[in-house]
């Protein structure tokens, strides 16, 4: 039940919280998407809770996030100043090969991005004035563990339906500021 | 302030007008820089489709395991970008300064011309002084 020396179920509690919206000024959730792909890109849950400006349909949409995803770590990967061999640009890398972002910061939104070694990556889009979300995204993986990888009637590979994920999902992200 | 890695300066288009390294174990040589200015020029345009929100601009600070980007875009499209040490300050102000160099320097050199590498003596000078300022008080620490 141990995977990033995060906690179990029974121990799991929310950071300490704010009254929902404050920190954005949203109704109800301080964050605005969350998407989960898995390593060969299919998109297995893009939960939205405040996005007034859809550029494209959800398809392609997800399509350009992951491709986006993909291109930075090839980018991070190869600007790395501290190691000396790096492989060429444009080789797919194995999750944890070489030097990873985890957010970049835009002046409308945040992208906070992991990638476990699984090749599932969590990617968590808030208010650019957000602090460092990589705790939070871990503890995002372990509800996902715990409801999607541990529902026996979860096919996996397949768009993730698992109400119990989605309530809890929305509960922990309600108390993010 | 802390050193920086390297310097991009990408013209409109997406080209690379300007290079300098400052010391990284992974310097690049001139192709590798070309493409991964090309490639930063597209995320950066991405970046902003993927906005929940009106009126982004596009990426301005990159976070990664071992290294920080900044990114400055000026009005007509021009991006500086900076590759520096995981929560290095003061890079934003850096950038103006860069970018006011350029203005100074370069656009109103005469003889430059437009969306072309920059090749200016007087520009590399006064660079070298402006990063210069910064390493002296890494050094000093």
């Amino acid at each position: 039940m141990q995977f990033f020396g995060g906690s179990s179920v029974a121990e799991i509690a929310p950071s300490p919280a704010a009254p929902p919206g404050t920190a954005t000024g949203l109704a109800g959730n301080n964050a605005n998407m969350l998407y989960i792909f898995n390593r060969s890109g299919v998109c297995l849950l893009y939960r939205e809770w405040h996005r007034p400006l859809h550029t494209l349909d959800p398809q392609q949409d997800q399509k350009l996030m992951f491709g986006l995803l993909f291109s930075l770590r090839s980018f991070t990967a190869k600007m790395d100043p501290t190691s000396v061999d790096k492989g060429n640009l444009g080789v797919p890398l194995l999750p944890g090969q070489g030097c990873s972002f985890y957010s970049f910061r835009t002046n409308t939104y945040k992208l906070s991005f992991m990638e476990c070694p699984s090749g599932i990556k969590i990617i968590l889009v808030t208010h650019p004035k957000t602090g460092d979300m990589r705790e939070p995204l871990r503890y995002i993986y372990n509800i996902y563990v715990e409801y999607v990888i541990k529902n026996p009637l979860y096919v996996h590979g397949s768009p993730i339906k698992c109400e119990l994920f989605n309530t809890n999902l929305d509960q922990y992200v309600k108390t993010l500021v | 302030m802390a050193a920086i890695y390297s310097l991009f300066i990408i013209n409109k288009s997406g080209g690379l007008i300007f290079y300098k390294d400052y010391g990284s174990a992974g310097r690049m040589d001139t192709n590798d820089s070309l493409r991964l200015a090309s490639l930063w020029h597209s995320m950066h345009a991405i970046s902003q489709q993927l906005s929940p929100t009106l009126g982004c601009n596009g990426i301005e600070l990159l976070q990664a395991d071992t290294f920080d980007l900044h990114c400055f875009q000026s009005l007509t499209g021009t991006k500086f970008f900076v590759v520096c040490e995981p929560g290095a300050q003061h890079m934003e102000g850096l950038l103006k300064v860069i970018y006011e160099l350029y203005t100074d320097y370069v656009l109103k050199n005469p003889f430059y011309e437009m969306e072309m590498p920059i090749r200016c003596e007087l520009f590399d000078m006064n660079l070298s002084q402006a990063i210069q300022k910064d390493r002296v008080s890494l050094f000093g620490r």
